[in-house]
């Protein structure tokens, strides 16, 4: 699921485990086999001929030959046939070069870390074959609100500050019903456990939260009283829930009308809501 | 320790955890180890007589043994026992071996009259606000455990089959140890229990001698067991404790009731993890492993030999890095979520609900004593005056009377229960809410399914309770739980109610279709009109119905686009049973104005079909919530030159069609009758003959007399109109304009009519018929009344 820090969990593991977390392969649409197994070094090839000299190693291949773990970061973006030269590599734990009639072996301590994000959709899905050779982790979104709360605010903070927003004071209410409205919306169920809820199409994240909540400090800070009120957030999170025009805008009406418009201290909010979405 | 099993210095006393396979492995283990002549077992004496059934080709586990008090089946306690419960491999290994088996704890009769909670067998370990201790907890926050559960299945669960009976000396000495700490540790009863247990081994070592006997009880009561006091302390202690009689018997048990979240004190979180730990002969992990991976391939998942593999090492080294001694249940788990399961909760909820817990279903022999479900009916039947007849008849309830309203929530409840002894028929003559007909048969086969039934509960009202609870939670469909929240209701199962309402609930915030939602809504309105007539309380249904009819204000415009001919007609029926429906909530002011808005929102909206539209300016009319001049507004825009004539058509059928009143409102309102004329006259011809089966379906609902007076209206021609009186002139027969006099003629009869006379008696249907015109349809009250 996008913006649940899987690369900050990679990169710290590769790091705790092998000292080490520079061996990535960055995955796009256009990564080539090169960047998984080998690549030439042509000036080398023409001169001298195919050797090893000539050869250029990718950080799969380094990590084997050394023992350490290597990263690939966004698995499912890479194509198809490229994400099959992994497979002998893990099944077999050696990378052949049947140019020079050799493989590289892999070193005890050879690990592989790969992310993707299973939300995505009409991106490079994994073969059943490739799929098992991976032990696969979802990663959680944060079990409390008020773990939730407390990264929402943080990496609001820190961003506003990157982004020169005036400090802004007072806004962990918001910052909580932001937070409150994410995670019912996500769980399809309300904090108190008593009312279902349907859930909208899109992902609703952490990292979602924060942004609608540093556009709201930004609108605060800019066209507003610098205070974060419910009128600056209503246009992020009515654009963060409703993804798909139709389905998701009946999800949110429900929730405005089922849940927001009866609950304590929520009127603001619900007022602005009920403007944003007209 | 004074009775070291080892040294056979006395009677062998071992401690187990109630449903742990690892202790009953071990009981076996101890048990084939010293041949005792005599096994007690911690379990209602009463069940002695019962006992030799266990050894019966018809019983499987999981069973239990159920007391009640005779006369007053609700006051019950239920001892259940799995395959892996070690007392049921003594009781097993006592009667394969000849050995006499005895249960010892404190007799049924005391136990209900002192403690008249229902279902809590054990007593001693429901956790009561903290204030009693579980020592099972306490042992593992001493060895720096969070989790009780994984130190017992560390320490006892998964020890290797060495020696028999080592695990129960260390934890013989750690119950000592504890109850040296706490004392009884807030079991109060659990003195008098144990007393009870002292003079019946006492007795029994008497009689067989002291290294012949063998105890199988709770770890917690060894130390007690084992203690040296005086009879007379002991008989002190039982002496003055209040009786009733009590009656066993066995009945069949389910895994998911073993299961702790079941509400059953002793439970265990997972007893199908346990029965395969029992049941395994050897590598449980990788059997384990196999288990899921079948069950995973039935489901259409794939899942290789290569997974299983994979899962088995993952395990194991998880395990290993834990610091366990072998996987255990969390290990086995996380590494099927990892690698079996793509990471991903939803098939790993199957193999927790499958699996883990499992769906065991125990069976009883046929000849163990009745079971009180059954007693209980036999008790009804004689108070109802409703005798078991195989032969067919008929029976006519007049649910005022509190005799044959109670027939019929018997008969209700029964049917919940799968017990089908009274089939409600339709009634003769009568369509009152208080008439009720059934069929009744009595066939033989009827007692088996009570015996079946007997395991929800020990009364029909406690069975159908809980059985309704379970259905609920099960149920899957909208249309399934609007129903069962109306046999509720019917069968007066108030406690049920509350979790059905729940699940409904629940439900209609997930279903995405508004259709099921409209469906649903008329039928829980209904069932609030029922919930008047017995006086049962609806507030809960009535909150739960406002909700529901909420969603349907946010869903249906939505849903009204873009629909065809036959969508647009099934949704029209829809909308017309959730008007009604609204206008019968309680408390339905606010709502009824969101629901004028949303009929507005539609009757307005182009993309939405025009006999939706139509339908909804109707309705909005009827209700006066639309202005005439509005309505002739909405009219005229329907029926303007550009709407296709199709569509123009379809709007008309939807305002004035059908048996609802809209050939009335067309001739009391010439001016719509105008607009309709004038836009007919317009139609093309090649277009005419398309909206023709539509104008005729329309228009030939009507009741003869409209029909004919809309003719007159329309030969008269629109010059007439321009006067806006209504029948200003020119019908024949008719003078012109208002004979007041004579009009105030009829005022008496209407005041009859539609005032509630005291003198009337609505509820007799046999007055409703009284005064009434058979030539007065409908269309003619309608019109008058509105």
């Amino acid at each position: 699921m996008p913006g649940t820090a899987k690369t900050w969990v990679s990169e710290h593991l590769a790091a705790a485990v092998s000292g080490d977390s520079t061996l990535l392969v960055q995955g796009t649409a256009g990564t080539p086999e090169e960047a998984i197994r080998y690549g030439w070094n042509y000036a080398q090839l023409l001169a001298h001929g195919p050797s090893r000299d000539a050869l250029v190693p990718s950080p799969v291949m380094r990590a084997m030959a050394e023992g350490m773990t290597a990263r690939v970061e966004e698995l499912t973006r890479i194509p198809a046939d490229v994400q099959d030269t992994l497979i002998t590599i893990l099944s077999e734990k050696t990378l052949p070069i049947p140019e020079l009639g050799q493989e590289v072996q892999a070193v005890r301590g050879f690990n592989l870390i790969a992310t993707a994000n299973d939300r995505d959709r009409g991106v490079n899905d994994l073969s059943s074959a490739l799929r098992r050779r991976f032990n696969t982790v979802v990663l959680p979104l944060p079990a409390t609100p008020d773990a939730e709360v407390d990264i929402v605010s943080r990496r609001v903070d820190q961003l506003g500050r990157s982004l020169d927003l005036p400090a802004a004071p007072e806004g962990t209410d918001e910052i909580r019903r932001v937070v409150t409205v994410f995670r019912e919306l996500r769980d399809g169920i309300t904090t108190d456990g008593r009312t279902k809820l349907k859930s909208p199409s899109g992902t609703l994240s952490t990292a979602e939260a924060i942004s609608v909540v540093t556009n709201g400090l930004a609108l605060a800070a800019h066209f507003g009283d610098g205070v974060l009120r419910p009128d600056d957030v209503a246009a992020g999170i009515l654009g963060a829930v409703v993804r798909d025009p139709a389905a998701d805008r009946v999800v949110w009406q429900e929730y405005l009308e089922t849940v927001v418009r009866e609950r304590d201290g929520w009127k603001d909010f619900y007022r602005a809501c009920r403007e944003v979405s007209a | 320790m004074t009775a070291a099993p080892d040294g056979r210095t006395g009677p062998l006393i071992l401690g187990v955890r109630h449903h742990g396979p690892g202790s009953a492995r071990a009981v076996r283990a101890a048990l084939e180890d010293r041949q005792p002549a005599c096994v007690l077992v911690e379990g209602p004496p009463e069940g002695d007589a019962l006992l030799p059934l266990a050894a019966d080709e018809a019983m499987r586990p999981p069973v239990a043994l159920l007391a009640h008090a005779v006369g007053d089946p609700g006051r019950a306690a239920f001892w259940p026992l799995a395959d892996f419960s070690p007392e049921w491999v003594a009781i097993r290994w006592a009667l394969d071996h000849k050995a006499a088996v005895r249960f010892i704890d404190l007799p049924a009769a005391h136990s209900l009259a002192l403690d008249p909670t229902w279902g809590d067998g054990e007593g001693d370990e429901v956790a009561d606000q903290g204030v009693r201790i579980d020592p099972i907890g306490v042992l593992a926050e001493t060895a720096g455990y969070d989790d009780p559960e994984r130190w017992w299945e560390d320490v006892i669960e998964h020890r290797g089959s060495g020696d028999a009976a080592s695990p129960f000396d260390a934890l013989a000495e750690a119950m000592g140890a504890l109850r040296e700490a706490y004392g009884h540790g807030g079991h109060q009863r659990d003195l008098v229990r144990e007393a009870h247990m002292r003079i019946q081994l006492r007795a029994a070592r008497k009689e067989f001698g002291d290294e012949d006997v063998a105890v199988v009880c709770g770890a917690w009561h060894v130390p007690a067991l084992t203690v040296r006091t005086g009879v007379t302390a002991d008989r002190a202690l039982l002496k003055g404790l209040p009786k009733v009689k009590a009656e066993t018997t066995w009945v069949p048990w389910t895994h998911r009731r073993l299961a702790r979240h079941s509400g059953y004190g002793a439970g265990i979180d997972s007893p199908g993890w346990y029965g395969h730990l029992f049941a395994a002969p050897d590598r449980p992990v990788e059997r384990w492993m196999t288990k899921v991976a079948g069950l995973l391939r039935d489901e259409d998942r794939p899942v290789s030999s290569a997974h299983v593999i994979e899962a088995v090492r993952l395990a194991e080294t998880l395990a290993t890095m834990r610091g366990r001694p072998l996987a255990g249940l969390g290990e086995t788990l996380d590494a099927v979520r990892a690698v079996m399961c793509d990471g991903s909760d939803v098939p790993l909820d199957l193999v927790r609900d499958r699996l883990i817990i499992g769906d065991v279903l125990g069976e009883v022999p046929p000849d163990a004593p009745a079971v009180p479900l059954q007693r209980d009916l036999t008790g009804l039947q004689r108070s109802l005056r409703l005798k078991p007849e195989a032969l067919e008849k008929e029976l006519d309830l007049d649910l005022r009377k509190e005799m044959d309203a109670a027939r019929s929530r018997l008969l209700l409840r029964l049917r919940l229960l799968g017990v089908g002894w009274g089939e409600p028929s339709a009634g003769r003559g009568s369509t009152g809410t208080f008439r009720e007909s059934w069929r009744l048969r009595w066939e033989p086969e009827l007692h088996v399914k009570i015996a079946e039934a007997g395991a929800w509960g020990t009364t029909v009202l406690s069975a159908a309770t809980a059985k309704a609870a379970s259905d609920a939670a099960s149920a899957t469909a909208l249309a399934d739980i609007t129903a069962l929240a109306e046999r509720c209701l019917l069968a007066e199962l108030t406690e049920a109610l509350p979790v059905v309402m729940r699940a409904l609930a629940d439900l209609a915030a997930l279903d995405t279709d508004v259709g099921h939602l409209a469906q649903a809504l008329p039928a829980l309105a209904r069932s609030l009109r029922y919930g008047d007539v017995r006086s049962t309380d609806t507030a809960a249904l009535g909150e739960v119905a406002a909700g529901l009819a909420e969603r349907i204000c946010v869903g249906l415009p939505p849903a009204c686009t873009g629909l065809d001919t036959d969508a647009a007609a099934e949704m029209r029926g829809h909308l017309e049973g959730v008007h009604t429906a609204v206008g019968l909530l309680p408390d339905g002011e606010g709502l009824a104005v969101r629901w004028g808005a949303v009929l507005r929102g539609l009757a307005g909206r182009d993309s939405v079909p025009g006999l939706i539209r139509g339908r909804a300016a109707r309705l909005l009319l009827d209700d006066g919530r639309l202005a005439e001049d509005e309505a002739a507004r909405l009219m005229g825009l329907a029926l303007s030159p550009g709407t296709p004539p199709g569509e123009a058509a379809a709007w008309i059928e939807g305002f004035v069609g059908g048996a609802s009143g809209g050939g009335m409102l067309l001739v009391h309102d010439e001016r719509l009758l105008g607009l309709v004329d004038a836009w007919l006259t317009g139609v093309h011809a090649h277009a005419f003959t398309d909206v023709l089966p539509l104008l005729r379906r329309t228009f030939s609902s009507y009741e003869p007399g409209v029909r004919r007076t809309l003719g007159e209206l329309v030969a008269r021609g629109p010059a007439a109109g321009a006067g806006s009186a209504p029948t200003s002139a020119g019908v024949p027969g008719f003078g012109p304009g208002l004979d007041e006099e004579r009009a105030d003629g009829v005022l008496p009869v209407l005041r009859l009519l539609l005032d509630t006379d005291p003198d009337t008696d609505p509820d007799t249907d046999d007055d409703m018929d009284l005064g009434m015109d058979p030539d007065m349809d409908d269309d003619d009250l309608v019109g008058v009344g509105r």
